[in-house]
């Protein structure tokens, strides 16, 4: 699966770990997500979509 | 409802070693527990054995829960599948081990007693399985930064 998280974040200028701070997660996963390695889970999709104040489906393609 | 707050950090390296003390702390209550009870005779002594082995074995589970809700769903997929590869692929040679030593060392596992076969089994087993895990748990994080 492949996202936009990398590009959205940069657009806000936060960083890793100010994402992973909104998101409740460590940098570590953040940076696993923006490297395409590691899939969310529905609960974080949707959490990531309400940070980032984006459809779902604009952050997240096949 | 309010939050608790807890005063043990929630994640990190340092939330594991706060609870891996813990842990150890507790382990060393039951063993200390489990060597005075365990040289009282009968029943009562086996029962209070027990109880206290129990009672420490439940409290570590509870150090667990405590700690695996405080980490992230990628650090839980992480121990997931290091439970699963490292702990079978460790189980598997700590097995292979064992299995090796009851075959072909018989002279030699004679001169040990009961008990201390049996911690040798478990140390062995654990050790695999432990440095399976440990291997399968950084390959996990390895290949996702």
């Amino acid at each position: 699966m492949n996202n936009r998280l990398k590009v959205l974040r940069a657009e806000r200028n936060w960083s890793q770990a100010d994402l992973a701070d909104a998101l409740g997660v460590s940098r570590q996963t953040v940076n696993a997500l923006e490297t395409g390695r590691y899939d969310p889970s529905l609960p974080l999709a949707f959490k990531i979509a309400k940070v980032l104040e984006q459809p779902i489906e604009s952050i997240f393609s096949e | 409802m309010a939050n608790r707050k807890s005063i043990l950090p929630a994640r990190g390296p340092g939330a594991f070693a706060v609870r891996m003390a813990m842990a150890g702390a507790v382990g060393l209550l039951a063993g200390v527990g489990s060597q005075i009870f365990g040289a009282m005779p009968g029943l009562l002594g086996l029962g209070l054995t027990l109880l206290t082995t129990g009672v420490a074995m439940g409290l570590a589970m509870l150090i667990c829960v405590q700690w695996w809700r405080g980490i992230d769903e990628a650090a839980q997929e992480a121990h997931k599948w290091a439970w699963w590869w490292g702990g079978c692929s460790g189980m598997a040679v700590g097995a292979t081990l064992l299995l090796t030593a009851l075959v072909r060392e018989q002279e030699r596992i004679d001169d040990f007693s009961a008990n201390e076969l049996l911690a040798i089994g478990m140390f062995l087993m654990m050790t695999c399985m432990i440095i399976g895990y440990g291997v399968a748990w950084a390959a996990w994080w390895g290949k996702r930064q």
